[in-house]
């Protein structure tokens, strides 16, 4: 299968198992950054938590004030070496055959090493100390932690570029804490997901609760920012900066219900926060990562990958410690817009799997990105799928267009 | 001490109204200034507030109603509750009334799925026109939701 331009793209790459499996082992074991979790959940020394990067367990662990990540797999055997979502822990052992690691994952404890009375044990040529867990390459950036698989990779901060990387410093002024998390499992291969996040030619047509409440028109003020290497994106819009609503009103989309109308709208309140007006920032990190900021609801969205067919979505909501009553507040309301079960956000859960449904026996058809052109670039118009075409290209720049 | 007939008539009919899509009924269910907020256990264990639903008042409720009736799209779905016996947790103002449910999710042409498990905790207050909730938490006892949560629990 091969992918021959940025702007066709063949159903079969959201279906081939085979795909999934290149995909697992070379494209998110390869030279990309992926979102572990927040720094604040390690408040003290020794603390540890699990996560996932693309279906591998993972343990994160804070030590003498370092941040380590490790593959949560016991060398011996492969057992889960932590268990628990979170703990305090002095050392690694597994549960399976008792083997112990210092927190640097170095090997320090195999029971019965030696046998007992001289029978069993382990061969003379065995070194626990050249045996370690499987390590990856962990950055912090403002609060929130970044790992690879891949040792050389360049600093996160090269990786996405200095433009996104200012768009998520924008998000980050200070340490985030966690607010609450939850998570919505998507019938969908995860590329269609994490295109949809850089589709921002479908936001205010499929989700008519935007439209409907001006919350983010294509006419408002706003762009589209994609870094070199194509994948990672933002997508930004303004409020109160109508450039023509009557564009959008001769359209005459089923997105306008202009008879439609909160009780109580608390919900939509956006406060300045950034002081830039900014009232929604879509950030896209390749491949696996989106941070979003919807008025003022902050979140990180962590895109797990569960088989060709099926892609987990975990929604970390933060705040700042020291978040006004008023910001708090704001916060909690915008539940009610964002995530599994938010006004603006729940048609993405359905449409995956809609999409999805048409993508096996698809007798070669290819998808569409011609809106916008055929390039990648960055541009003041929405009206664009220069953003997945981006993210085909650095797709394919790991993958090769030939991907079976 | 034993859960008033009538208050666990609400909660029975509580559920029934929304299996039937009966938006009306459930918002009768409610006062005015009646809270319905929904979580999940791992959140509401750390102490954390934000979860999946946060209304602070019945209009915020009606504004639920009023959007998945008709401002988004998806396929169309319904449930079917299933609830246990209702036990009383806690006393004086702290008093809560806890039920616990499994919440089945129809969808025409796709298997019937077990969509969500876990307790109801819920404050009630008797006015004249009978007995309504006050406060009510659904915490599910999982973070999983599958495709999305669009109708109220
Ligand atoms: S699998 Fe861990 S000690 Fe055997
Ligand atoms: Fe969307």
């Amino acid at each position: 299968m091969r992918i021959q331009s940025t702007s066709e793209i063949p159903y079969e790459v959201y279906v081939n198992p085979a795909i999934y499996d290149r995909e697992m082992e070379e494209l998110f074991q390869g030279p990309v950054w992926h979102f572990l979790g927040f720094e604040s959940a390690l408040t003290q020394e020794h603390n540890y938590f699990t996560t996932e990067i693309a279906g591998l367990p993972i343990v994160v662990v804070k030590d003498h004030g370092t941040i380590r990540a490790f593959v949560n797999r016991c060398i011996h055997r492969g057992s889960l070496l932590c268990i628990a979502q979170t703990g305090r822990i002095s050392e690694f052992s597994c549960v399976y055959h008792g083997w112990t690691y210092d927190l640097t994952g170095q090997l320090t404890g195999v029971a019965f090493e030696r046998g007992i009375q001289g029978q069993g044990g382990m061969p003379e040529d065995f070194n626990k100390s050249e045996q370690h867990l499987r390590s990856l390459t962990v950055q912090n950036y403002h609060g929130v932690i970044f790992a690879s698989f891949d040792a050389q990779i360049p600093d996160f901060e090269t990786y996405v570029g200095p433009d996104i990387a200012a768009g998520i410093r924008r998000v980050l002024p200070r340490r985030p804490v966690l607010l609450g998390r939850t998570s919505q499992l998507i019938h969908s291969n995860w590329k269609i997901y994490v295109e949809n996040n850089r589709d921002s030619y479908h936001a205010s047509i499929l989700h008519s609760f935007f439209t409907t409440f001006k919350l983010n028109r294509l006419t408002q003020s706003g762009g589209i920012v994609i870094n070199a290497a194509g994948g990672s994106h933002i997508s930004f819009s303004k409020r109160k900066q109508e450039v023509d609503d009557a564009t959008y009103d001769a359209e005459q989309l089923r997105a306008n219900k202009d008879d439609f109308g909160l009780k109580d709208p608390r919900a939509l309140r956006f406060i300045d926060e950034f002081g830039d007006q900014i009232s929604l920032q879509i950030l896209t990190l390749f491949p696996l990562t989106v941070f979003h900021q919807i008025n003022n609801s902050l979140c990180v969205r962590q895109v797990i990958p569960r088989g060709v067919d099926q892609v987990e979505v975990v929604w970390w909501y933060y705040g700042f410690e020291d978040d006004s009553a008023e910001l708090q507040e704001a916060r909690l309301m915008q539940i009610n817009l964002v995530g599994p079960a938010g006004y603006i956000s729940m048609e993405d859960g359905a449409v995956g799997g809609f999409v999805q449904r048409n993508s096996s026996y698809a007798e070669g058809a290819v998808g569409l990105l011609k809106m916008g052109g055929y390039d990648h670039l960055s541009s003041p118009s929405r009206v664009t799928e220069a953003a997945i075409r981006g993210f085909w290209k650095q797709y394919c720049d790991h993958l090769g267009e030939t991907i079976v | 001490m034993s859960v008033p007939v009538a208050i666990a008539s609400l909660i029975q009919s509580s559920a029934a109204a929304l299996d039937a899509l009966d938006f009306h009924h459930w918002l009768s269910g409610f006062t005015e200034y009646g809270q319905y907020h929904i979580t999940t256990a791992d959140n509401q264990r750390q102490g954390l507030p934000l979860g999946l639903m946060h209304a602070l008042n019945k209009d915020q409720l009606r504004d639920r109603i009023a959007s998945i009736s008709s401002v988004n799209v998806y396929e169309p779905h319904r449930y079917r509750h299933i609830l246990s016996q209702t036990w009383i947790k806690g006393q004086g103002l702290e008093l809560q009334y806890i039920t616990p449910f499994a919440v089945y999710r129809i969808t025409p042409s796709k298997p019937t799925i077990l969509f969500v498990t876990g307790e109801y905790q819920d404050r009630v207050e008797y006015s004249h026109s009978g007995v309504r909730f006050t406060y009510r938490t659904v915490v599910l006892d999982n973070d999983m939701i599958d495709t999305l949560l669009a109708i109220p629990l």
